[in-house]
């Protein structure tokens, strides 16, 4: 249907809509009130509450420490400089690229390599403590899959980035939403609870997930 | 009136396997929500803002969905408005064919169900895999789903063991982690091949033109980032004006259909791939459907697309926990369905539903939106009537015939003194009524009338 048309239909249909406590003006830029907390402390409960686990030494100690634990093989990641508060990336281990080719040719060949990839590196630039959220925005140097095709992902996120909870975060200037194609809030590894309500881990994305705070 | 009722279907399902596992499952989700609830201290004003974004966004939407719209197209994604079921179905198949499509993949949704789109694409010569573990399992069992946010709540996990030993060929096994590991593999080779991606949209913010999708699994996220193509469909009503909307929505909607804080994976998608990143879809595609939606809007039933899709109705639901979601016999069933299904497609087939309730409020009090729906299920039950069903035909003289016998002392007085020579002579239960008033009895006993009315008791004692 033309746009015109659809959006006239909408327009008369609005016009004798019984919506009595529907507001006028739009309720506008919010945030709740919630009693102080230490945002650290209560990100770090929250996000263990969800099954991250939280890290607070050196990231480069964590990483190592993440490869023997998993006996990881291969890893994908962002480009170093677009992680804040990292300063190494493995060496002697299998980097998967992640330029993907545009258009039909090549494509489902480059993604074959995403089958197995078992660690993702990635940087987090938001968090939010109501919640134990994680914010992942791509662009350039940081590839979306990164944070979603392997096995383990780990994330490395500076203290001060902890918002006290999404609408605060959404409250900020600096949560630009539309920048970026994707950006992401991940509240825990990738679980599923459809069968019997039994929660089981890493049906699609990361089975584990570790913050390394900085 | 359905060929076939939801008195009928509800027969078929009461008492089977099926709703014993929905049963277990809606008082588990109903107590996670609760317990979600009381832990968040701004969860009621959270509730009384949610309200205001949604019903603002109706009473302004059409504002809305162009500022949507441009925003989108601004974006570099395209958009199309389809105003019912064939010119969505239509617009993707004829996009699919013409981008050399063969292996489409689709994360839940709930919009596609409601237009048929797999069958569509299907019969187009594509081929469709449904990727959320709940939706994957209908799909290889040949079944529909019987929950809006959990599709397979009724079915068991030996029953999920079989079919995945008959269907994917592994070892039989019931333990939910072997079959997540064996899902996880098989599917994710499909992801990986896929040409398209098709995505609902939980919400669309009118001044980003961003659009989300809420998934515990990830499903979401590989099917709108891995193939080149990614196409979302969206309800017309699913917008808020913005970002800090947004967030509101999401928390509310996370605590109300599984009791979490927030879903693990929430996906913002704006345009798609930019120049610059790495990987992302080449073409993002919006369709916009109305199919009924505008006629909903301009009824007496608007506040049922203040919807947010979350479940709780369905979780608490005396009704929908004793007959299950296939009872209701359409893609949006509970107490949102009763009210949703014969305000999009008309109260000749669908009529009945809004009668498929005690009215006892339940939904009333778990919806986050705070949405009346025992309200607008009268109005539904209403607008069944006026349409003149054959089971309503003798409603309107049986109400004027009890209207003049009630507004007159004399008759009135005679009608409760024939009411105690029938109560005398039944016993404590009336089980059986001569007529229509049969059909009240076939599913319930009515307490017999006394003897003597409190009238003419009141008359012997007062003094």
């Amino acid at each position: 249907m033309e746009r015109s048309k659809f959006l006239a239909r909408v327009q008369t249909a609005q016009a004798s809509a019984i919506l009595p406590d529907a507001p006028d003006a739009d309720p506008g830029q919010w945030v709740p009130d919630l009693p102080e907390v230490d945002l650290t402390d209560r990100f770090v409960e929250k996000a263990g509450s969800v099954a991250a686990e939280i890290h607070t030494d050196p990231p480069d100690a964590v990483i190592a420490e993440v490869i023997g634990r998993y006996e990881i093989e291969s890893f994908m990641s962002w480009d170093l400089d677009r992680i804040d508060g990292l300063e190494w990336l493995p060496d002697g281990l299998e980097r998967v690229a992640t330029e993907t080719p545009r258009g039909v040719e090549g494509r489902a060949e480059h993604n074959a390599r995403y089958m197995d990839v078992k660690l993702g590196i990635t940087g987090a630039e938001a968090a939010f403590a109501e919640t134990g959220t994680i914010v992942v925005r791509s662009g350039p140097g940081r590839p979306r899959m990164a944070s979603l095709v392997p096995l383990v992902h780990v994330a490395v996120l500076r203290r001060d980035r902890i918002f006290r909870s999404a609408s605060h975060w959404a409250a900020d200037p600096s949560a630009r939403m539309a920048e970026g194609s994707n950006v992401v809030f991940i509240t825990g590894p990738s679980k599923t609870a459809d069968i019997e309500s039994i929660v089981t881990r890493g049906i699609h994305g990361p089975k584990h997930l570790h913050i390394v705070l900085v | 009136m359905t060929p076939v009722t939801f008195r009928e279907r509800s027969v078929r399902e009461l008492g089977t396997q099926k709703v014993v596992n929905i049963g277990k499952a809606t008082r588990r989700k109903t107590a996670d929500r609760i317990s979600a609830a009381a832990a968040y201290p701004a969860m009621e004003q959270m509730r009384d803002r949610a309200r205001e974004i949604r019903l603002h966004t109706l009473k302004h939407l059409s504002d809305y969905l162009a500022q949507f719209a441009d925003s989108v197209e601004r974006q570099g994604g395209q958009v199309y408005f389809a105003a019912d079921a064939d010119e969505a179905n239509e617009y993707v198949s004829r996009l699919a064919l013409d981008r050399g499509v063969q292996k489409i993949v689709k994360s839940k949704s709930m919009v596609t169900e409601e237009i048929d789109l797999n069958d569509h694409l299907e019969s187009s010569g594509l081929e469709v895999v449904e990727t959320d573990l709940g939706e994957f399992i209908i799909q290889i069992a040949g079944e529909k789903p019987t929950h809006i946010i959990s599709p397979v709540m009724h079915k068991n996990r030996y029953e999920i063991g079989e079919l995945f030993a008959s269907e994917l060929g592994i070892e039989y096994s019931d333990d939910p982690l072997v079959l997540n590991d064996a899902a996880r593999r098989h599917l994710r080779s499909i992801f990986l091949a896929a040409d398209m991606g098709i995505s609902g949209v939980n919400f669309g913010v009118a001044d980003t033109g961003t659009i989300t999708t809420v998934t515990n699994e990830g499903n979401a996220r590989l099917t709108t980032g891995a193939p080149r193509i990614h196409v979302a469909i969206m309800g017309m009503e699913r917008l808020v004006p913005n970002a800090g909307d947004l967030t509101v929505m999401l928390e509310v909607l996370g605590r109300s259909g599984t009791g979490q804080a927030l879903t693990v994976y929430t996906n913002l998608i704006t345009g798609p791939r930019a120049f610059d990143e790495q990987d992302g879809p080449d073409e993002l595609h919006v369709v916009i459907l109305d199919n009924g939606r505008s006629e909903a809007l301009a009824s007496s039933s608007a506040e049922i697309l203040a919807c947010i899709r979350c479940g709780a109705c369905l979780n608490v639901c005396p009704v929908f926990r004793e007959a299950g979601g296939h009872a209701y016999g359409s893609t949006y069933p509970g107490p949102i369905g009763a009210v949703l299904t014969p305000a999009l497609f008309g109260h000749d087939e669908w009529g009945d539903l809004p009668f498929a309730s005690s009215l006892c409020g339940a939904c009333k009090d778990a919806c986050p939106i705070r949405i009346d729906i025992p309200s607008l299920l009268l109005e539904q039950r209403a607008e069944s009537m006026n349409a003149g069903g054959g089971d309503f035909a003798w409603l309107k003289p049986g109400l004027a015939a009890y209207r003049r016998i009630a507004t007159n002392p004399v008759l009135w007085r005679g009608f409760l003194a024939a009411g105690g020579v029938f109560g005398k002579a039944t016993g404590d239960w009336v089980t059986r009524m001569p007529f229509h008033a049969g059909n009240w009895t076939s599913t319930r006993d009515l307490p017999a009338p006394a003897e003597q009315s409190f009238h003419s008791w009141w008359k012997e004692h007062r003094s």
